[in-house]
């Protein structure tokens, strides 16, 4: 889990340098970011390792940005994606992530026991001016959980 | 002087025998109607089994009406019967008198007489091996009083009913246990007696009827009433032994001739204390029940929304027709007498129940906040059979409410039934026990919405929010009039539910949503 912040920064540096790059009329390369407009903030989340369709719940991620409820993700599978927007300030910020798996028998979303959550479930990130932020969290079959921290292009 | 005195005491003797005997002898040969002796009312005659098979035959002339208590008294081994004829030419056999078994007597407590020739048949009855007996004599007594609003035996049959005035008692016996010329196999031997009531109906209002029939001891009674077609109006079995009955605001529709029916349960009989009848017709207040309307085809109307109604035995049933006139929601309420817990349900025009309305107990009232319905529908008031049947009315009230479009319709109870919202605020009721009201929510995209929920007074709601498939992502509880603001994702679709924690029948829950804005 400490291991999450250098994780991140390094996805976000590759992230930066590689395949967002376009080429211009002097054939030079320039990459171009996505404005932001009614959101600034992308949270993506899913299980990556899940094969067997009986233990592939339905389920959905409650996101705290800055220890604050902000909302949650859509509702999915969890080996499907399930995102959630928002507009924050830039800055930097914390997102912490609450997985949250659905109970068939109540009919109701019921919140993982802490040792089911992912690990870490939180990451720093810095949202710039006129930039969308997009953070995918991708959790493998033992719970370690990855965060890839990028912009979103056009 | 010893000739004297031999002949005072033989004449004393003979004297004392005939005292003894108490009344005059029969004098045989009287086994037939030609050879009746005759006999005189107030007065003992005796007479023999001489043998096993043999009749005598009194024969009695009626000079003016009146009422005539008659008893014969048992033979020690022997099982006396007694037949009552009417008529000189052609007697027609009037009662069959054998209630007991051998020793016992045999009495008739009001055999009502016109001027005419009566004969009494003393006989063997076939219940019990006939034997003759010679030493032992039956006696039998002819009581005659003045009949004063009193019923006339025999009044055993529709054709034979004896007429009673309205607002007017009349008082009978339970005499005697059987009657051995009841044919009818639903009541076989059964002694009833009939009253005949002639209505006539000023105007096109219906009536009703009250029959009341007081207790008598060791009697338990059951009392109904019939119209001229046979057709049974109501019978009231409720009351135990030496308890009274009662068939109250029976409806008459029409006029005629209506029939009542006093008979007693189990073959009892009560010769000593009489029974008193009284029959009152009131006109029929359209904010009254009126029986019978135990079924869907007599089911009163409510006039003006509100009825009053009794429930008559345990398994009396009321039916009531609400016309509807627009679509609406109802308040349907219904205030049960004070030692009186009901059942409330509620049909449809096809006589498909909706539901029963049972939450609260004996005195209290039964409420449904807000059925709604756009075709006619019945309502059905019962009791719980287990309790004694209460004395007092209940009062049912249907009402109307006013239209609004953030009120939510009932049934809303599953997601298949839930309602769209066409206001941004809802609003609703706890309707049962455990009512689950759902809403379903539909935006152009995913929003972040907020609810404002203001709980009901006096109940307790938990409302909760869904995702598109209907399962629960948020939950809050909501106590009293409470306010509670929370906010949930939707994704484009979902569901509001909310559950009855304690319900409010009295008073609604609001929701105000930002409606994704």
């Amino acid at each position: 889990m400490k291991h999450a912040v250098p994780v991140a920064a390094l996805c976000m540096s590759v992230l930066l340098f590689v395949g967002c790059a376009t080429t211009d009329s002097t054939g030079e390369k320039t990459i171009t970011y996505k404005k932001p407009d009614e959101y600034n903030f992308r949270f993506t989340g899913l299980d990556t390792e899940i094969d067997d369709p009986s233990k592939d719940r339905r389920s959905y991620y409650k996101i705290f940005i800055d220890k604050a409820e902000e909302g949650r993700t859509t509702t999915g599978l969890e080996s499907q994606e399930k995102s959630c927007d928002a507009r924050l300030q830039p800055n930097r910020h914390l997102v912490t992530v609450e997985k949250w798996v659905l109970d068939q028998r109540s009919g109701r979303y019921i919140k993982l026991n802490n040792i089911e959550q992912p690990k870490p479930n939180y990451v720093y990130f810095d949202l710039p001016e006129d930039r969308i932020v997009v953070i995918e969290m991708k959790t493998l079959r033992d719970g370690t959980t990855e965060f890839v921290v990028g912009y979103e292009r056009r | 002087m010893k000739i004297i005195t031999c002949i005072t005491v033989l004449l004393l003797l003979v004297s004392l025998a005939s005292c003894s005997k108490n009344g005059k002898k029969e004098k045989e040969p009287n086994n037939s109607f030609a050879t009746a002796g005759d006999i005189s009312l107030d007065a003992r005659f005796t007479g023999f089994m001489d043998t096993p098979n043999d009749r005598d035959f009194y024969r009695l002339i009626i000079d003016k009406p009146g009422v005539i208590d008659v008893n014969c008294s048992g033979v020690k081994g022997i099982n006396l019967a007694v037949k009552v004829w009417k008529g000189e030419e052609e007697p027609r056999l009037l009662k069959w008198i054998d209630d007991n078994r051998k020793s016992s007597p045999e009495r008739l407590g009001n055999l009502g007489v016109i001027p005419g020739t009566y004969y009494f048949e003393i006989l063997q009855s076939d219940r019990d091996t006939r034997k003759s007996s010679t030493e032992s004599s039956y006696e039998l007594e002819l009581k005659s009083r003045e009949a004063i609003s009193e019923e006339s035996e025999p009044n055993d049959s529709k054709d034979e009913a004896d007429s009673l005035r309205q607002d007017n008692e009349i008082t009978g016996y339970f005499s005697p246990a059987y009657n051995r010329m009841n044919e009818n196999t639903e009541n076989l031997h059964r002694e009833e007696d009939w009253y005949v009531v002639d209505v006539a109906l000023g105007s096109d209002t219906p009536a009703l009827i009250t029959v009341s029939l007081s207790g008598v001891t060791e009697i338990n009674s059951i009392l109904s009433l019939y119209d001229e077609n046979d057709t049974l109006i109501s019978t009231s079995d409720n009351g135990g032994t030496g308890e009274p009955e009662s068939i109250t605001g029976a409806g008459i529709q029409k006029s005629g001739s209506y029939y009542i029916i006093v008979a007693s349960k189990g073959y009892a009989a009560n010769n000593d204390e009489p029974y008193t009848l009284k029959v009152t017709m009131l006109e029929r207040d359209a904010g009254a029940e009126m029986e019978k309307n135990d079924d869907f085809d007599s089911a009163n109307g409510i006039v003006n929304n509100v009825i009053t109604g009794k429930i008559n035995s345990r398994k009396d049933r009321d039916l009531f027709l609400c016309t509807v006139t627009r679509p609406s929601a109802y308040r349907i309420e219904l205030r049960p007498a004070d030692d009186m817990d009901t059942i409330c349900s509620i049909y449809n025009i096809n006589q498909e129940k909706i539901i029963d309305i049972n939450n609260a107990g004996s005195g209290k009232k039964e409420t449904y906040p807000n059925y709604f319905s756009d075709k006619d529908f019945y309502i059905e008031v019962t009791m719980r059979s287990r309790d004694s049947l209460p004395t007092g009315e209940y009062v049912l009230s249907v009402t109307p409410l006013e239209e609004n479009e953030s009120m939510e319709r009932e049934p809303n109870n599953d997601v298949p039934q839930a309602n769209g919202l066409k206001a941004k605020t809802i609003s609703g009721y706890t309707s049962f026990k455990g009512d689950k009201d759902y809403f379903k929510l539909s935006y152009d995209s995913r929003v972040k919405d907020r609810f404002e929920v203001r709980g009901a007074r006096g109940g307790e709601i938990r409302v909760s929010v869904t995702d598109p498939l209907g399962y629960i992502t948020k939950t809050v509880d909501v106590k009293g009039e409470k306010k509670v603001i929370f906010s949930e994702m939707i994704d484009k679709k979902g569901y509001i539910i909310v559950e009855s924690v304690t319900e409010s029948y009295d008073y609604p829950y609001t929701i105000n949503l930002r409606g994704g804005e």
